[in-house]
């Protein structure tokens, strides 16, 4: 047969020599498992469930671990009362700081009063580590309590608004809290700002 | 048509999206879509590089494919697109390939003996022209699935059909008589 021929001849000569010289010819491999494709999906899926997945674990253990830490330390897994709780906490060691500080300037009389703004936050972490401590030494105890059966009714679990500022320095400060007058109550270090001197924390 | 291989008409084997399902359809077509392609382009590594390009296009689509056409017709669909996009990048390059080859002989290439003469002035008609005579007389597909792999109107298929016959079988004739000595070789422009 040759190409030549009628329009029937020339078909099927191109039939048979299409399949004699092109459906005979073979690609290097047909298997899946090493097609282009596949290689391209596992290394999406490798990304995705490799350091993808990894890095999606870090995150959420770091959201999680910080959540922890914060509620350890605050007592609730509310992310606005956790701050606020903090702050309170912060507010009033830095209070307790200056207080302490002016009692120190008023009897020695020779610091300046820009090395005493100077020193308004020194060890103030301590004194938050330690308000955090107390606070979850408060907070076991009430758990205790409860499960004992002799829960102890508690005006508030906010502290620094409540309890804290109402304190003054323990001899007894029966006023509004945290609006004592300091000529009346606690021990006259109060402010005039209303807020009454918080106790010495002891971690 | 005489005894050509007939397309798998399974498409309701194959579920949209399945993985397994894919990897059977590449198994089962991969040796035919490179018979295609190797019409189509120059060479056997263009050849692999397209079909492998083709599978990896289609299965991100593979999800979102309709059996409304077996799926082998849709994959030469993306094979013969895959295809032009590489003649035309070729086609690009080409200018560079000459000046080299004019520093050194190119390697002898296997499709350029007697037996791919067929072959070679197959890749000498327009691509589509090309692509509908290796899917009607290789693959046996009809006027309405070569329509479908092509992308254009079922009605265009009979003629465009006929008129690449006519022109293939031609130029085939011309070869012959310029194997006879009775015609003179003329240049065979690539693409048209």
């Amino acid at each position: 047969m040759t190409p030549t021929g009628s329009d029937a001849e020339f078909e099927r000569w191109l039939e048979r020599e299409l399949r004699r010289t092109v459906g005979s010819v073979r690609g290097p491999s047909p298997r899946a498992a090493q097609a282009a494709y596949n290689a391209a999906s596992r290394t999406i899926r490798s990304a995705i469930f490799g350091k993808g997945a990894a890095a999606f674990v870090a995150v959420t253990l770091a959201i999680a671990g910080g959540s922890a830490v914060a509620m350890a330390a605050t007592g609730t897994a509310n992310p606005m009362e956790l701050g606020q709780r903090v702050a309170d906490i912060v507010e009033n060691c830095k209070d307790q700081i200056r207080a302490d500080d002016h009692e120190k300037d008023t009897a020695a009389d020779v610091d300046n009063h820009a090395a005493s703004a100077a020193r308004n936050n020194r060890g103030i972490g301590q004194c938050v580590s330690a308000g955090v401590h107390a606070r979850n030494s408060e907070r076991r105890q009430q758990a205790q309590d409860g499960r004992d059966g002799n829960v102890k009714p508690s005006p508030s679990t906010s502290p620094g608004k409540d309890q804290d500022h109402g304190r003054g320095d323990g001899q007894g400060s029966v006023g509004a809290p945290g609006q004592g007058e300091p000529a009346t109550k606690g021990d006259g270090h109060g402010k005039p700002g209303g807020r009454g001197r918080q106790p010495t924390p002891h971690p | 048509m005489e005894g050509a291989a007939q397309p798998a008409h399974d498409q309701a084997r194959y579920r949209p999206g399945s993985v397994e399902d894919f990897n059977r359809l590449y198994e089962a077509t991969y040796d035919r879509l490179f018979a295609t392609l190797i019409v189509l382009l120059r060479d056997r590594a263009a050849a692999e590089d397209c079909v492998q390009e083709t599978f990896l296009r289609a299965f991100k689509a593979w999800p979102r494919w309709q059996p409304d056409a077996p799926a082998e017709v849709w994959l030469h669909r993306i094979a013969i697109n895959v295809a032009l996009s590489h003649r035309r990048r070729e086609r690009l390059r080409e200018v560079g390939e000459v000046l080299r080859r004019i520093a050194m002989p190119a390697d002898p290439d296997p499709t350029q003996s007697p037996a791919y003469e067929l072959v070679q002035e197959l890749r000498a008609l327009p691509p589509k022209n090309a692509a509908a005579l290796v899917l009607r007389h290789l693959h046996g597909y009809s006027n309405r699935e070569i329509a479908h792999a092509l992308g254009v109107p079922e009605r265009t298929i009979a003629s465009r059909l006929a008129a690449a016959r006519a022109k293939l079988q031609v130029r085939l004739a011309e070869l012959r008589e310029i194997d006879s000595g009775t015609l003179r070789p003329r240049r065979v422009p690539s693409d048209k």
